[in-house]
């Protein structure tokens, strides 16, 4: 039987400490070489943005296919993780950003994992990525707390109100005993509202702050997690002792990352390739510049963290260190959790059967 | 969204319609209004005595007169057993006789899923008409005669190709197998009206023939270099059916497109593997050791494409006198988009297939 899992049913078996977990061991696989992602890629059609209601001088605009795919051998795993929207670049003050439209009526959007076993062959599900995503995400931003920071570490600093800063405060607690999350978000209200909201979720106290530096200072987690093209944590804001993450790169100044005493990364050698309708030196490469604007740190040398997290590197080695941790998707992310969540709702019984033969051929038709 | 299966394809696929559709997409190609993305291959070590391998595989293209992106993904159980010296490959997805080879298509206007598609039938006249577009392009337009060595199913998608495009008139067709050959003869005679002669050797195929074709499963040139005449054209399945250099021999030797990504530095895992694909494996390096490699020589690599051809980049026949040479592999993410475009528009006009709710594929939410 073949599955096919949505949001809802991924959110009712998904648990942040087994996510967490599941993350950790895809990077010892990885770094083991038990666990392979392929090349991502992108093929991009070029749109015309008004038919999208998208704002005026939104330029480019494009549908997105995009893939990101990875395997895990001892999980029987290999999947792909797909997405299919349109994307445009809608001005902004410092030049553009990067926004997803909703094209279809209902406003509904389309982003799929497909998993497939490496024991038989069969696609086993599919699987609705968004809820996948943010977890996958979050639980390697843990996985990398739990390795490069400091082991009392109580407070961490939240820039972010959004999805996946939800994900976030479920997965930090998981590794380390917080006690408390400074929120910001430049939009009034929201830091308020999103502590309201997640502190009895999360089991910590979830405080708004007025500033992002506000957040910051005496933090000993920063974690970003906006889609703010420029940076969001300036680099004298950080001292030793802390550990910096978040969703971009782009979200700490580039000074931040280079003083860090030891810096990681979740994967080496995974370029986004671009096949574009019409060229793709149109498209804005927002981050891909980011880190080559500095030479002083060997961007191709960083440790890994399944490097870390198999000893093969110390990481942290005292207190008073900055570390930080350059947090990239990959397939195997999405094949870790959704094994996961395949797993546990095939023992549920959740998730929409259909027949496997609907996608298998026989000889007859095999040239 | 609407499932296809072979049996619902081999309705509304013929020849002429696929031959069309490929003869659009290399013409939009050409003018940068589709694009492709070659084969992409991932390994994961299996832990199965009959195929220790499993080996998942992607490749897409898209079309902005379609508004298609397919994205193609083939999973295979794999093995390379030893036969007489010569490796084999064995595969199939669930048990031995099925396959695992599915056309995703999703709209590039909306971005939702349209259509599921079994690849089999589909890929089987791809193929051939691929072997006819090159014969269209390349051949001498009186071109009457053709050697055919391979009796197979592949044999027989090649001759109804060449028939629609060349005024075919007879065939020596050579395998080492009398029985297959003699079938072979009865049924074309048949099918195409023309004269179908069964030889003793390959070389007695292609003595004084317009077309030479090679449709073998072999890893060994089953055509000569020497055996090449004046006026010839010759095409084939596998890059390995002629001898090493035999694109530098002929005037004209041109290929379908670029099979693979080709990128400038291959991390660890990477390698260009079985049939010269990017492939990034997983496994011990013993394991590793035991999956097949093939490094395409320069000279294939450099060879002109077949939209360099259309735009007028790269010269084609200027003579009777002229040999060329098709290499019918490449360019096929953006083949099977428009093949299964094709199919789909008339599928739907025809009300075949069977529907799932779209719905199943869509989701509220977006990171």
């Amino acid at each position: 039987m073949t599955l096919i899992i949505d949001n809802p049913t991924v959110e009712k078996v998904l648990r942040a400490d087994k996510v967490v977990e599941a993350l950790e061991d895809a990077q010892r696989e990885l770094a083991l070489g038990q666990a392979v992602n392929a090349q991502p890629y992108r093929v991009l059609t070029p749109r015309d943005a008004a038919d999208y209601g998208a704002p005026p001088g939104t330029s480019p605009a494009h549908h997105s296919f995009t893939s990101l795919s990875g395997a895990i051998a001892k999980l029987d795993v290999t999947c792909d993780r797909i997405d299919s929207d349109i994307i445009g670049y809608v001005p902004t003050a410092s030049g553009s950003r990067r926004v997803r439209f909703p094209a279809h009526p209902e406003r509904k959007f389309c982003g799929l994992v497909y998993v497939y076993s490496s024991r038989t062959g069969e696609l086993q599900a599919i699987v609705h990525d968004g809820y996948l995503q943010k977890f996958r995400v979050a639980g390697t931003g843990a996985v990398g707390t739990k390795h490069l920071s400091r082991e009392d570490s109580k407070v961490m600093a939240l820039i972010g109100t959004g999805w996946q800063a939800e994900a976030a405060v479920m997965c930090q607690p998981v590794v380390r005993p917080l006690q408390q999350i400074r929120v910001y978000s430049p939009t009034p209200g929201k830091p308020e509202a999103f502590a309201q909201r997640w502190t009895s979720q999360a089991g910590v106290d979830i405080v708004p702050v007025a500033s992002a530096r506000e957040a910051v200072q005496g933090a000993d987690i920063v974690y970003t997690a906006t889609n703010s093209p420029t940076a969001v944590v300036e680099a004298d804001w950080l001292v030793p002792g802390q550990f910096v993450t978040g969703v971009t790169d782009l979200e700490v100044a580039l000074a931040g990352w280079e003083r860090c005493d030891v810096l990681a990364t979740n994967r080496h050698g995974l370029r986004w390739e671009r096949y574009a309708i019409g060229g793709s030196d149109v498209i804005p490469e927002q981050g891909q510049e980011y880190l080559r604007q500095s030479t002083s740190v060997d961007w191709s040398a960083l440790p890994t963290l399944g490097d870390i997290v198999l000893g093969n590197h110390p990481g942290r080695t005292s207190a008073e260190q900055l570390t930080g941790m350059l947090l990239r998707g990959d397939g195997v992310q999405f094949a870790a959790v959704a094994a996961y969540v395949h797993r546990a709702c095939r023992d549920a019984g959740l998730g929409t059967e259909i027949p496997s033969e609907l996608f298998l051929q026989d000889e007859q038709y095999i040239p | 969204m609407l499932l296809l299966n072979n049996a619902d394809i081999e309705r509304v696929l013929t020849m002429e319609v696929c031959l069309e559709a490929l003869d659009g997409v290399f013409a939009e190609m050409a003018a940068g209004e589709a694009v492709g993305m070659g084969r992409i291959d991932l390994y994961v070590p299996s832990q199965q005595q009959q195929a220790p391998y499993y080996r998942w595989a992607i490749m897409a293209g898209a079309s902005r007169k379609d508004g298609y992106v397919c994205a193609r993904m083939l999973s295979d159980m794999v093995a390379w057993p030893r036969d007489h010296g010569k490796v084999r490959e064995n595969k199939y997805a669930q048990q031995p006789g099925t396959f695992c080879g599915l056309l995703f298509m999703f709209s590039a206007v909306d971005g939702t899923p349209a259509a599921m598609l079994n690849d089999g039938f589909l890929q089987h006249l791809r193929v051939g008409a691929g072997a006819g577009l090159g014969v269209k392009h390349l051949s001498r337009a009186d071109s009457s005669t053709v050697g055919m060595i391979g009796s197979g199913g592949m044999a027989r998608t090649y001759l109804d190709a060449f028939c629609h495009v060349r005024p075919i008139r007879k065939v020596k067709v050579y395998s080492p197998n009398p029985e297959h050959v003699r079938e072979y003869a009865e049924e074309m005679r048949a099918l195409h009206d023309l004269e179908v002669v069964p030889v003793e050797s390959a070389r007695e195929a292609v003595r004084g023939v317009d077309i030479v074709s090679c449709c073998t499963s072999t890893n060994e040139p089953v055509f000569l270099t020497e055996w090449l005449e004046p006026g010839m054209h010759v095409t084939n399945l596998t890059s390995a059916e002629t001898q090493d250099g035999f694109a530098s021999v002929v005037d004209v030797a041109v290929r379908a497109g670029e099979a693979t990504p080709r990128l400038e530095d291959l991390p660890p895992e990477a390698a260009y593997a079985r049939a010269g694909f990017l492939g990034y494996v997983a496994g011990r390096p013993e394991e590793r050791a035991t999956v097949p490699r093939l490094t395409l020589p320069d000279d294939i690599i450099g060879m002109p494409r077949l939209t360099d051809l259309i735009t007028g980049r790269a010269a084609g026949r200027t003579s009777p006198e002229q040999t060329s040479f098709f290499l019918n592999v490449g360019a096929i993410g953006a083949q099977f988009e428009a093949v299964a475009a094709a199919v789909l528009t008339r599928a739907r006009e025809e009300g075949l297939g069977y529907e799932v709710p779209t719905d199943w594929f869509l989701q509220d939410v977006r990171d």
